[in-house]
């Protein structure tokens, strides 16, 4: 026996307990004992529902069960917009990139250029200390002496003037031309003490 | 098939179980939404937004709190109806009355006449019934329900839906008196306290 059927061999039982109920609920305060009022209430009858109620009801049924989920629409859905908008968008959109990507650029610029504080570092190092070294240099000087041949004497003044001296030699070794060399006629003799100068 | 099955179905947008829904309960929504507004128009519409709810949001509609699925349509509709009652306060429906009153002209015109005119009193002494009063007369006289359905639909216990009933029933009396075939519209002892 279908389900429907059942339910339709049924009714009468309900029916049946509902009156039941109904005249539980009459108790004793009485409420099913007014049947002049509930006779005349049956004067007014409803009238029954328009056939354009269910064809409305249905139309609004097909188009909520055809409705997809919200995620669905806003992914496939489409927007139709008049040309000159879509132009105008689409300057604004390329303006706007492009301000961005000057932006960006100069913003890049800026950060090279401001180069980070250096950082301080403190590192002993030793220190060299600096000192005056005087040095004296002893220059083994050839004293002339008297006993010195007169060829012998010529022979090095030619010799200092034809071969060119050794420049370790230069630094202390005075050319002397000989040429008009004459000597001198009186000596005088002038002791200075060592340490003292010619004038005191 | 039960009414939960076919709820179930509806929602996953079987249009035959839909239909069938609709014809197992249309009748007793729209008659409930049009004795509480008085008009077949807006009866319409209140049936046409309850059933659809139904289906938008099936999770209101709780079958293991006990409740039938007809006792939740008149709740329903009863909310639906209240929205109506606020957003149209003191507006008149004057097409339905219209419709009452040509009827009676095809035959027996005295008859006929005097139907429709018991028929424009009632609806008339109903109508001034206050909302909560007018509730529970449309749903215990007109619709049948025991005290405890009209309780659960109203959300009241069944002692102050008693008490609702009753004040319901003494209004009605006074203002049908001269229809009652007993002569007096209102019960012995309130004649004495009128008098």
């Amino acid at each position: 026996m279908s389900e429907e059927r059942r339910q339709t061999r049924l009714l009468p039982f309900r029916r049946r307990a509902n009156e039941e109920g109904r005249a539980a609920d009459a108790g004793p305060e009485g409420f099913d004992e007014d049947a002049e009022l509930r006779q005349l209430l049956r004067a007014w009858e409803a009238p029954d529902e328009s056939a354009a109620a269910r064809a409305r009801l249905l139309a609004s049924f097909r188009e909520r069960a055809a409705r997809q989920p919200l995620w669905k629409r806003l992914l496939t859905s489409s927007v139709r917009v008049p040309l000159p908008v879509a132009a105008c968008a689409a300057l604004a959109f390329a303006l706007s990139a492009y301000a961005l990507v000057a932006r960006g650029t100069l913003l890049k610029t800026a950060e090279t250029t401001n180069t980070p504080a250096p950082v301080v570092k403190v590192v002993e190092v030793p220190v060299v200390q600096e000192r005056v070294v005087e040095r004296v240099v002893y220059v083994e000087k050839k004293e002339r002496t008297a006993a010195w041949p007169a060829t012998r004497q010529l022979a090095s003044a030619a010799r200092s003037h034809s071969a060119p001296r050794p420049a370790s030699d230069a630094s202390y070794v005075t050319p002397v031309d000989m040429a008009v060399f004459e000597p001198s006629r009186e000596i005088n003799f002038r002791i200075v003490k060592r340490g003292k100068t010619d004038d005191e | 098939m039960t009414d939960e099955i076919l709820l179930e179905k509806a929602c996953r947008g079987d249009e035959a179980a839909f239909l069938a829904l609709y014809e197992r309960h249309r009748a007793s929504v729209f008659r409930f939404a049009y004795r509480m507004l008085g008009s077949a128009a807006l009866a319409e519409e209140v049936a046409h937004d309850c059933f659809l709810s139904l289906v938008s949001r099936p999770a209101r509609f709780d079958p293991a709190r006990g409740a039938a699925l007809r006792t939740y349509l008149y709740a329903a509709a009863r909310n639906l109806s209240a929205k109506h009652f606020r957003r149209h306060a003191g507006d008149v429906p004057v097409e339905d009355v219209e419709d009452n009153l040509a009827a009676p002209e095809r035959d027996e015109p005295l008859r006929k006449v005097l139907a429709a005119e018991l028929s424009e009193e009632v609806r008339r002494a109903v109508a001034a019934l206050p909302p909560l009063q007018r509730e529970v007369v449309v749903l215990f006289e007109y619709e049948e329900l025991s005290l405890a359905e009209v309780a659960s639909v109203v959300g009241a216990d069944t002692g102050t839906v008693k008490s609702r009933l009753h004040r319901a029933r003494q209004n009605l009396r006074r203002a049908l008196a001269p229809y009652f075939k007993s002569g007096g519209g209102v019960a012995p002892a309130e004649k004495v306290y009128l008098r």
